[in-house]
């Protein structure tokens, strides 16, 4: 151990030493979470929102936009008519309801009946049953509402709760037709943590993983490899940056 | 059922007070501050209780506090707060405990200013004293990657602290 290596160590344990375990609050499990200490402002996470969206539209790699992304309604617009409930979930103590009106691309996904996101004759992409995917872990909560093109890509619309304990959508995914598994993961990126890994095939060349962060960017896919066991960390799959290809199919 | 119920916060609760101290010691390293380190620890140990599990390793519990340290930073304003000088050992003389103080506030400001990758490898190794292997599954990296990270932190706290005394 070095100079530096040793003025660390000692840095640290006084550090840590400065807490004490008398000090400590006993476990509390009657709150399921507790309120953070500082939020950001709401007027943020508006435009944090808003800039997600336009970027996640943005930088969707060419290699899947085979039609052209259908467009996310503003929360206050209502699917059509003959709205009917497709798919009910509680989510970290939130009802989740999936709407789909009197044509299967228009629909809507409502929080304690406010509609937080839908598409609008969504370019052929229709909510299939059960188009939800939640995660209460890692926090915070977050869903994927699954879409199925005429095409062959599976569009994906990925909603979070915020700070404010507000549902938002955050951003649009685009993975093939044909998705094996999909997990939430919080991983080391530098512009979001919040991912989704995609588990993919395709015929004749294997299998792959591909990531997205939540607020629909792009991050990347694994090399093809023969079986999904060979894939980072499977059955837990963490790909780092340092796994990933920034051109998928490649 | 109920007993059931009974049983898992029973076992949470001393799994929380068998590791606790250990688990906010290193969020705080990771974090800066006690309130969100304790915050952090406390959402995992909801966590479990949520999914009923109570069979759980230490390294487990550290990798959860790491995971969830990173979305407490995420959530959290940017502006951390910097690092407070640590304690004086009781014996010191107030010339000793000074130039202590100062040491550690260097070396945790310094550390401070690290990527967020670079600081988790260098607590985890320095602190927690883990292999590179532990970090390495601990931060779900390479082995080598763990190395080189710790390396390139370790140069980078060189430079920041103006070279080794």
């Amino acid at each position: 151990m070095d100079n530096i290596e040793r003025r660390l160590s000692g840095a640290l344990k006084a550090r840590a030493d400065e807490v004490t375990d008398d000090a400590l609050s006993d476990l509390d499990l009657g709150i399921p979470t507790r309120t953070p200490r500082r939020r950001w402002p709401v007027v943020a996470a508006v435009a944090g929102l808003a800039a997600a969206l336009v970027i996640g539209l943005a930088l969707i790699p060419g290699v899947f936009r085979s039609t052209p992304p259908p467009e996310i309604t503003s929360p206050a617009t209502p699917c059509e008519s003959a709205c009917h409930v497709i798919q009910r979930l509680t989510v970290d103590g939130d009802s989740l309801e999936v709407w789909a009106g009197a044509r299967p691309d228009a629909w809507e996904v409502r929080v304690r009946g406010v509609p937080v996101a839908g598409f609008q004759k969504g370019g052929g992409n229709i909510v299939p049953t059960n188009p939800l995917t939640c995660w209460t872990m890692p926090s915070p909560a977050r869903c994927l509402v699954r879409t199925t093109g005429a095409g062959t890509q599976t569009v994906w619309v990925g909603l979070a709760k915020d700070n404010t304990a507000t549902w938002r959508a955050e951003g649009v995914m685009f993975t093939l037709a044909e998705v094996d598994s999909v997990t939430a993961i919080d991983m080391a990126f530098p512009r979001d943590p919040r991912t989704a890994v995609f588990t993919e095939r395709v015929e004749g060349r294997g299998w792959f993983a591909e990531v997205w962060s939540w607020d629909g960017t792009h991050l990347g896919c694994t090399p093809f490899v023969d079986t999904r066991e060979k894939l980072p960390g499977w059955p837990d799959l963490r790909p780092q940056p340092e796994d990933l290809v920034t051109k998928c199919w490649t | 059922m109920e007993s059931d119920t009974t049983t898992v916060v029973s076992s949470l609760a001393e799994l929380y007070r068998t590791h606790r101290l250990a688990l906010v010691r290193l969020a705080v390293l990771l974090l800066g501050d006690q309130p969100t380190a304790e915050d952090v620890v406390q959402e995992v140990f909801t966590g479990l209780h949520r999914s009923g599990r109570t069979d759980v390793s230490l390294a487990y519990l550290r990798v959860s506090v790491v995971n969830r340290s990173r979305s407490a930073i995420r959530r959290t304003i940017v502006n951390r707060k910097r690092p407070v000088p640590p304690p004086y050992p009781p014996d010191a003389t107030p010339s000793e405990r000074y130039e202590l103080a100062e040491e550690h506030r260097e070396v945790l400001t310094a550390l401070d200013q690290l990527p967020r990758r670079q600081r988790e490898v260098l607590v985890l190794r320095y602190y927690s004293e883990l292999t590179y292997a532990e970090v390495a599954t601990t931060l779900g990296i390479h082995e080598g990657t763990a190395k080189s990270t710790a390396a390139k932190g370790l140069a980078k706290l060189r430079t920041l602290m103006g070279g080794s005394r």
